[in-house]
């Protein structure tokens, strides 16, 4: 109980003397406060509910913790905080005056450690109560049910602030107490702050370069972000989840615990010294080195990718690695020594140990020793699988989930689709070790596509792996065409499996024509509903009908479809959708996707109801293409094409985005004037207004298309 | 009273204090002495429950003092390197030293405040290096501490400065038994000063005693004799740590009790006899192992 008490005192003159030294970093943290949030917004309070949309961005910005003085202050002010109220640790007179003072270490460590708490948390709390005094209705323009002003909005902030304060905080003066100096006390505030995620970003880095299959674009970023609460806050606008707030209390317990026995532990006789643990001077030289080694070898690789041979193949990169460690590891020991004379026997000995800890960690990612690349689960332990980037080869929203689940993947253009029939875990297990060995032949040529798997096992553990596999593989791979034409697959994404059975409107358009009068495309839009049942059940045969090589095959889009949801019917969707609803307000209540000219059932549909004029270009109102060599396009030979057929042909070639760049030619298409498409024209990113607005015979645009050459 | 024992501290390779043992006598005036880095200054941030030893033990009335706060706030400490707190006027530092410390005698501060002829509103750090000594004086004799520890105590301060300084603690010690622990480089003023005096080399205690007792053990002796083999009968009993002859006149010093150095010579009827104490820095010198220059400086 005693030493309980002992650990817990403090002593209030101390405080108050803390209080009376530094109050000035409180007034100007509330002055910084006040003067770059709160006036603003009293400038605009009058009009701000009244559509003012600066003065709403200022509120969004501020009570999301994206604003960006709030953030500056969040970070600031704590580690100032910290450094001058643990800055009689850095200097012996100081150091020995206050250690000589009738205190324990504890009470000089609490006394400290809550003068800064006041100091930093009084502007804020006084802010925090001027808001909530300022708070008024002020609706979101998307959606009106929203009070962007609201009191439990000003109350998350002010949650959130506290506890990014908080942790810049402790983290500052742990560094403060492994630091011997304010330079260094300084340094580490500010770098320990963003150590956890920097590492782990590396880590990635590494695993992202060697391990075949790696998956870094998953949840990692994520993750990354949510090492520390000042990073997540920035990335990301929702609340700290449960489970996050747990960790970051767990973590801030630890980082406190850790400085107040490192406190007690400090040799006071070490201030002035860069660092006063011998364990921190060896951590630190070996993170600097680590920061270093890696720079350099990344660099190096970018390099070696343009030669041949060894630096090619990851010989830069250890090259890299080497140079980086050895130049690193002294500046590394320079600084935590602060000293020059760091080449002598201790600084090669230690050296040799970091150099050892490196390549052991290096190696054990190239050589892959974990066994990460071959690892497959058995088939009785899946119990799920999901597929991601399977579907979104052809750049559309047609395989989004959020059309077919409930509460989907909200605004993630990387389709996935999740199986879960043990014949389809069967062949995306063959899938998947197809990849493996796909992966490793590493010799991608032209366009690559990143598909993801993701298994659940019965354990509940997941396994992610991601693979980037060629076109021409796709094409051939027998397991993903026997999935794509699977009974399954094609009934999830069937029209009649849809959250909304049948759109409000069906528009349909050709990107490569555009009304420039209307600043929008060839467009014609359906509402008849008649019309549009009979569209949907052509567009759903020729999905039932379509095989895997029509899928993949972005040769001869006939045109687009984008399909309509009246997101009204949504409202009786589970709570889940009711807030997709309000996403797709915001822009993804349409699925788009091309028509192929392989969907006879649609086309000829179209073709019936005379659409067709919409979607196709006519070869009589072209008056000439000209073809260049891709390479080099501006300056080399071009030729140029007037005969019909042959116009037909080239514009029957004209592919979305080629496979292989070094296959394909680039083609510049003139139309005649006063054709129909006197106002539906070629009109993409274009350079300059056409000619046939100003009566001119012909009008040259700058869209890179591409001509199948094989077809033509 | 302040007992330290066997006490060891380490600083990275180097052993700053080696199983050193010292005893300051309550209401004494103990001069701690030593040469550049022997470990003075150590050896106080011990006593201060500024530093923890590596081994050994640092009381103070049988109590430990590190992290001990009832015997820190018994403690009045003038370290060498001076320290206030940022941008602090004297008065402000008074009253900084008067929340802490619950014994700070205000009555005091001015008088002393007074007598120094200090201005309490100037900020500290305007204050010339003199005049911050004895504004830390002023403060730590405001705690009215049991055990007063002066590192260094007197430099930069002038002579009258100095003795005024010197009244108040000697007064505190007469008056209410204060323990003063006190390092210095000025052997001479130590010598008036102390009742005690602990000579420390590279980390250890040399010597340790009552300085009276110090100085009456150690003899500078200038004797002939009338025949030169009486030098050896004379010599023979008596602790001699040096000897040299200048002509017929040897120069001795000896260590031992002066009755019995005076009976050994004047038994012979020694043609020349002259005794003569050592000072303090004399002492110092010889016992630091001076060179022969040094040596000689003492014996001429």
């Amino acid at each position: 109980m005693k030493s309980k008490q002992s650990y817990l005192s403090i002593s209030s003159p101390l405080i108050l003397e803390n209080l009376k030294r530094f109050w000035s970093l409180a007034v100007l943290s509330f002055l910084g406060y006040f003067v770059s949030g709160i006036i603003p917004l009293f400038l605009t309070y009058d009009v701000v509910e009244h559509s003012f949309q600066p003065a709403r961005y200022l509120i969004i910005s501020m009570l999301s913790n994206n604003y960006f003085p709030y953030m500056a202050l969040s970070l600031i002010v704590p580690v100032i905080g910290a450094v001058i109220l643990y800055r009689f640790l850095h200097n012996t007179a100081s150091v020995t005056m206050i250690h000589s003072l009738p205190l324990t270490r504890a009470q000089i460590f609490n006394s400290n450690f809550i003068s800064g708490i006041v100091l930093i948390f009084i502007p804020l709390i006084l802010t925090f109560l001027i808001l909530l005094m300022m708070s008024k209705p002020v609706y979101d323009n998307m959606d009106l049910s929203v009070n962007l002003f609201s009191r439990a909005l000003i109350l998350a902030w002010f949650f959130k602030a506290v506890i990014i304060n908080l942790f810049v905080y402790l983290v500052s003066i742990f560094s403060g107490i492994i630091s011997g100096n304010t330079a260094m006390h300084m340094f580490l505030a500010f770098w320990f702050n963003f150590l956890l995620p920097s590492l782990y970003g590396i880590a990635i880095a590494y695993f992202n370069k060697f391990l075949l299959g790696f998956d870094s674009r998953s949840q990692l970023g994520d993750v990354a972000m949510s090492l520390v609460p000042y990073l997540k806050a920035i990335s990301s606008q929702e609340p700290y989840s449960l489970l996050l707030l747990t960790y970051y209390f767990v973590l801030m317990v630890v980082i406190l615990v850790s400085s107040v026995i490192l406190y007690h532990k400090r040799k006071l006789e070490r201030s002035g010294d860069s660092l006063v643990f011998k364990v921190s001077i060896i951590v630190i030289s070996y993170l600097i080195a680590f920061y270093g080694m890696t720079a350099t070898s990344f660099s190096f690789d970018v390099v070696g990718a343009g030669f041949q041979g060894f630096l090619k193949s990851n010989g830069a990169f250890y090259l890299g690695l080497f140079i980086g460690i050895f130049i690193f590891f002294f500046i590394g020991r320079m600084i935590v020594t602060k000293s020059t004379r760091v080449l002598n026997k201790s600084g090669f000995k230690q050296l040799l140990i970091y150099l050892v800890i490196a390549l052991l960690f290096v190696a054990s990612v190239d050589l892959d020793l974990t066994g990460f690349e071959k690892r497959v689960p058995q088939l009785k332990t899946i119990k799920q699988i999901e597929l991601l980037g399977f579907t979104s080869i052809e750049s559309s929203s047609r395989y989004d989930e959020i059309f077919f689940v409930e509460g989907g993947n909200l605004g993630n253009y990387n389709q996935k689709t999740l199986f879960t029939e043990a014949k389809d875990l069967e062949k995306l297990v063959a899938i998947h070790k197809n990849m493996i060995s796909e992966g490793k032949k590493s010799n991608l040529k032209g366009r690559d596509y990143r598909i993801s798997v993701y298994y659940e096992k019965n354990n509940g553990l997941p396994l992610k792996r991601a693979y980037t596999v060629s076109y021409e593989y796709l094409v051939n791979s027998k397991e993903f065409k026997d999935l794509y034409e699977s009974k399954s697959y094609k009934d999830f994404y069937s029209f009649k499996n849809l959250l909304v059975k049948m759109p409000s409107s069906i528009a349909f358009y050709n990107e490569y024509l555009m009304d420039v009068t209307e600043n929008q495309y060839s467009y014609s839009v359906i509402d008849n509903k008649d019309e549009i049942e009979t569209l949907m059940e052509a567009l759903e045969m020729d999905y039932q009908e379509r095989t895997w090589q029509e899928h993949l095959d972005n040769k001869g889009i006939y045109g687009f479809i984008e399909l309509s949801f009246d997101s009204k019917e949504l409202k009786n969707l589970s709570q889940d959708n009711q807030y997709s609803y309000v996403i797709r307000e915001k822009g993804f209540s349409v699925m788009n996707f091309p028509v192929r000219k392989t969907d006879a059932h649609t086309i000829k549909w179209m073709e019936d109801m005379d659409y067709g004029e919409t979607m196709t270009i006519d070869p009589l109102d072209i008056e000439k293409i000209t073809i260049y060599n891709r390479i080099d396009w501006e300056d080399g030979e071009a030729t140029t094409i007037t005969d019909k057929e042959e116009i037909k042909a080239f514009i029957d070639s004209i592919i979305r985005e080629p496979e292989d760049y070094s296959n394909y030619k680039y083609g510049i298409i003139t139309f005649k004037q006063a054709a129909p498409y006197s106002t539906k024209f070629y009109d993409y990113l274009l350079h300059s207004r056409p000619d046939i607005i100003d009566g001119a015979s012909t009008f040259t645009v700058d869209r890179e298309i591409f001509f199948d050459m094989g077809r033509s | 009273m302040i007992t330290i024992t066997n006490l060891t501290k380490r600083f990275e390779d180097f052993e700053a204090l080696s199983k050193l043992d010292m005893n300051v006598k309550k209401g004494s005036i103990y001069g701690l002495v030593g040469t550049n880095g022997a470990g003075k200054t150590t050896v106080i941030k011990h006593v201060t429950g500024v530093l923890r030893g590596d081994s050994g033990e640092v009381m103070i009335d049988g109590e430990p003092v590190y992290n001990n706060v009832s015997e820190k706030k018994r403690i009045g400490y003038v370290q060498d390197e001076l320290y206030f707190l940022g941008n602090y006027s004297f008065k402000e530092m008074g009253r900084f030293y008067k929340n802490i410390y619950k014994t700070f005698n205000e009555d005091r501060f001015k008088e002393m405040v007074n007598n120094f002829d200090l201005d309490l509103n100037l900020k500290l750090s305007r204050f010339s290096k003199g005049m911050q000594k004895q504004a830390a004086f002023i403060l730590t004799l405001c705690t009215m501490p049991d055990y007063l520890i002066l590192d260094e105590p007197i430099d930069g301060l002038d002579p009258i400065i100095r003795k005024l300084v010197w009244k108040y603690i000697v007064k505190d010690v007469a008056e209410r038994e204060m323990t003063v622990l006190v390092s210095s480089h000025n052997l001479r003023e130590m010598e008036d000063i102390c009742d005690s005096i602990g000579i420390i080399s590279k980390g250890r205690m040399i010597i340790e005693r009552d300085l009276d007792e110090l100085k009456s053990d150690i003899h500078k002796v200038q004797a002939a004799f009338k025949d030169e083999g009486i030098e050896k009968e004379v010599l023979k009993d008596l602790k001699v740590v040096h000897k040299e002859r200048r002509g017929s006149v040897g120069l001795y010093i000896i260590r031992d009790k002066k009755e019995k150095v005076e009976k050994a010579f004047k038994d012979t009827n020694p043609v020349i006899f002259d005794m003569l104490p050592l000072s303090l820095e004399e002492i110092f010198i010889y016992e630091m192992g001076g060179g022969e220059d040094e040596i000689e400086a003492i014996l001429s």
